[in-house]
């Protein structure tokens, strides 16, 4: 039977199982991956399951499709392009499902953030969201010191640490030994986040799902959810990439899982393309036929993963309504 | 359509170093994906004319250089591939955000940062 996600505002229990979850993840090392397992030189350090999430963006970010100096869009195999959304359900049924590994709990829904209805609060206000509360998912800071991500300096604390990070100016994935505190700069990279508005105008201008060049020029609905273009008067980032860059912090580099509120944030969109699919139905472009269409976005196109040996296609990816389902879906 | 029971196998814990195992080329781009400059060439055709402009950054930020990926795209926008959610009226904007993201990151290193080796071969 479907599991149900839901508003992590409004569901106590899915929060608190959500923070006790990611915790399990940053300390199950049953896999037995170490940093020499990825290729680092040095004594071997364990590497979470959770951490080797951040690791699969971070590589599927940097590779580019095409992988060609001509590749002026930037598309890589998970963003940029038509990929996006059911390259990231992918990865949030996998991360959903080891939460419910290590809380044994085959019950646990991943929540979402609605993040709208926090864009609909004057700027000054949307920083004191209950969300970035002790009770919520804690607050900002360098280093965040409230709620389940607190940062302790005790190494035998066992408190939430990021590992792998990406080096702003040289791109290169970097970790440290020792664990750092996780960062936020909430309300820095922009001022505030998208009012509900911006959601139901995309719901209700955008009719189909991808377009065009394929990139983050396209005007279509996946475009306007992934953030690179915007139908209201706010200029990009939109969407999903105003949630990076308002968050800031950890949330920026392409080792953006490293935040919890990563996943939440996706969980949220991915409930967009879900309303969306209400409205449209469950149809998806390009297909293989589709004239220029990049290698790596198209319909029957193999995504791959560095958590688990099987692969899924964008098709696959269109209705998992087995699988789950959301509390409320937004609507035009 | 995937089947709860099959998501369960997906996400075993022996699945977590089967993938890497299996995905020893996507691994390693983990370690050779930043090691040259990229230039950024933008092709077009205006009124029968064929354009090609070809762009290359050399950055420097106190001293020492920036040698993350940059794309100037059609548009004429720059995208930097270690600030993935943004796109910049110029090169000047990516670093002065970087300078803005290093304050709080890099205030919040407490080890000393390990960087790639070449352990995977090629």
């Amino acid at each position: 039977m479907a599991i149900t996600r839901r508003n992590i505002l409004f569901n106590p229990v899915d929060r608190d199982k959500f923070g006790r979850g990611v915790n399990l993840l940053k300390q199950d090392f049953s896999a037995g991956v170490t940093t020499q397992t990825l290729g680092f030189a040095g004594t071997p350090i364990p590497v979470s399951a959770y951490d080797q999430f951040v690791i699969w963006h971070y590589v599927a970010m940097n590779t580019l499709t095409p992988d060609s100096p001509t590749n002026v869009t930037g598309r890589n195999s998970a963003h940029r392009g038509p990929i996006f959304l059911p390259w990231h359900r992918f990865m949030l049924l996998l991360f959903e499902q080891h939460l419910r590994r290590v809380l044994n709990d085959p019950e646990f829904g991943l929540p979402y953030w609605d993040w709208a209805t926090d864009g609909d609060l004057p700027p000054t206000q949307q920083t004191h969201s209950a969300l970035w509360t002790q009770d919520g998912i804690g607050g900002n800071g360098a280093p965040v010191t409230t709620g389940p991500f607190a940062f302790n300096p005790d190494p035998h604390a066992h408190s939430f640490r990021v590992f792998f990070f990406e080096n702003l100016t040289t791109g290169q994935l970097t970790y440290t030994a020792q664990g750092r505190g996780l960062v936020r700069q909430l309300g820095d990279g922009v001022s505030n986040l998208p009012p509900t508005l911006a959601v139901s105008d995309t719901l209700a201008t955008e009719h189909d799902y991808d377009a065009g060049s394929w990139d983050a020029q396209s005007l279509a609905f996946r475009n306007r959810v992934e953030g690179w273009r915007t139908g209201t008067p706010e200029s990009p980032p939109g969407l999903h990439n105003r949630i990076h860059v308002w968050v800031g912090g950890d949330m920026a580099p392409g080792t953006s899982p490293n935040d919890p509120v990563f996943y939440l944030n996706h969980c949220n969109e991915d409930r967009i393309w879900e309303g969306w699919m209400a409205q449209h139905g469950r149809t998806y472009v390009p297909t293989e036929s589709a004239a220029d269409a990049p290698e790596g976005h198209r319909l029957k196109d193999t995504i791959i993963s560095l958590v688990t040996t099987a692969t899924t296609t964008p098709q696959d990816m269109l209705d998992v309504t087995n699988l789950y389902t959301y509390d409320v879906l937004p609507t035009a | 359509m995937m089947k709860q029971h099959e998501l369960e196998q997906l996400a075993a814990p022996e699945q977590l170093s089967a993938a890497l195992d299996l995905y020893q080329d996507q691994l390693r781009r983990l370690h050779h994906m930043h090691h040259d400059p990229r230039e950024s060439v933008r092709e077009l055709t205006y009124k029968g004319h064929h354009i090609r402009i070809v762009t290359s950054y050399r950055i420097e930020l106190d001293g020492k250089p920036v040698t993350g990926h940059f794309l100037v795209n059609n548009a004429g926008q720059v995208h930097y591939h270690a600030i993935p959610n943004q796109e910049f009226p110029s090169a000047v904007d990516v670093i002065k955000r970087i300078v803005d993201l290093s304050e709080a990151l890099g205030g919040a290193d407490e080890g000393s940062p390990q960087h790639p080796s070449h352990q995977h071969g090629e």
